[in-house]
């Protein structure tokens, strides 16, 4: 606690940069909704793709 | 099928819908708010997750009263399709909630009522399929099935609606109901938020209908 504050105190004069992952959230965090929408739409097509094999396995069993 | 023949205009609903939510949630005008920043588009893609679901077990709630009172095995096949695609929603609007709290609230998972309470429901609701497997006799599978699924969208309404608004939430909400209230969300952001809404639980309906085909095709079997 007290050399967090120690450290925070420094850093102020010292304009040390703390490193962040701050290239994903640049240019407003655009990059997180890009994300987001990618991990619905391969979630979907995984999911279509199961019930395609499902769909193709059965007709195999005929 | 009889199943498919109405599915054209819910497919072509589905995709219109769809494409200009995507076009819409990445291009429209958002309102500029701190921490949110741009990430307020999540809105559009995630939220829709969570109604698609709940609408869905919402159709197979209904489909199991059918079964109750009509004892035909075939709601009991449409209440179990409902859930099954109704669970993968779930799980896409975890997934993406998580993304979206990493960068927002700063962490994958917060003790935040709603996401708790949504976990349990979706773990409910896998129990439920863990009980439709472990009985073999169908009618039986079916009638114990749908007096759970009604049992678990009665716990539903708690946990994901009640529960959360009645603490501290995260989430817009807390204290009284995110729907009517114009802070939480203005004009523009209604604008494409309800086609998406629509346009996903017409997807929702589209991915049931397909399933729903292939398990009543595997019951005839």
């Amino acid at each position: 606690m007290i050399i967090e504050m120690i450290i925070n105190f420094l850093s102020f004069f010292l304009n040390i940069q703390v490193e962040m992952a701050d290239t994903f959230r640049s240019d407003g965090k655009i990059y997180v909704v890009i994300l987001v929408a990618l991990i619905i739409l391969i979630g979907i097509f995984l999911y279509l793709y199961r019930i395609e094999k499902k769909i193709n396995d059965m007709n195999k069993n005929k | 099928m009889e199943e498919l023949k109405n599915l054209k205009y819910i497919k072509l609903f589905s995709v219109s819908l769809l494409i200009y939510a995507f076009i819409g949630g990445f291009l429209f005008d958002v309102p500029a708010l701190p921490i949110l920043n741009e990430s307020i588009r999540v809105l559009y893609f995630h939220v829709p997750m969570w109604f698609t679901m709940i609408f869905l077990l919402l159709i197979s709630c209904i489909n199991s009263f059918y079964f109750i009172s009509r004892k035909k095995i075939i709601y009991d096949t449409k209440s179990y399709t409902y859930t099954s695609v109704a669970v993968f929603f779930g799980f896409l609007g975890i997934l993406s909630g998580m993304i979206w709290a990493k960068f927002t609230w700063g962490s994958f998972w917060t003790n935040d009522p709603k996401l708790n309470g949504s976990a349990i429901t979706l773990l409910i609701y896998l129990s439920y399929f863990l009980l439709r497997s472990s009985i073999s006799d169908e009618i039986k599978k079916a009638k114990i099935s749908s007096v759970y699924n009604i049992f678990a969208f009665a716990m539903l309404i708690p946990l994901i609606f009640i529960l959360p608004r009645m603490t501290d939430s995260l989430h817009p909400g807390s204290g009284g109901n995110p729907g009517f209230n114009v802070y939480d969300m203005n004009a523009q952001l209604r604008m494409v938020f309800y086609p998406s809404v629509l346009g996903f639980i017409f997807l929702g309906i589209w991915i049931s209908k397909l399933k729903l085909v292939l398990n009543v095709l595997k019951n005839d079997n």
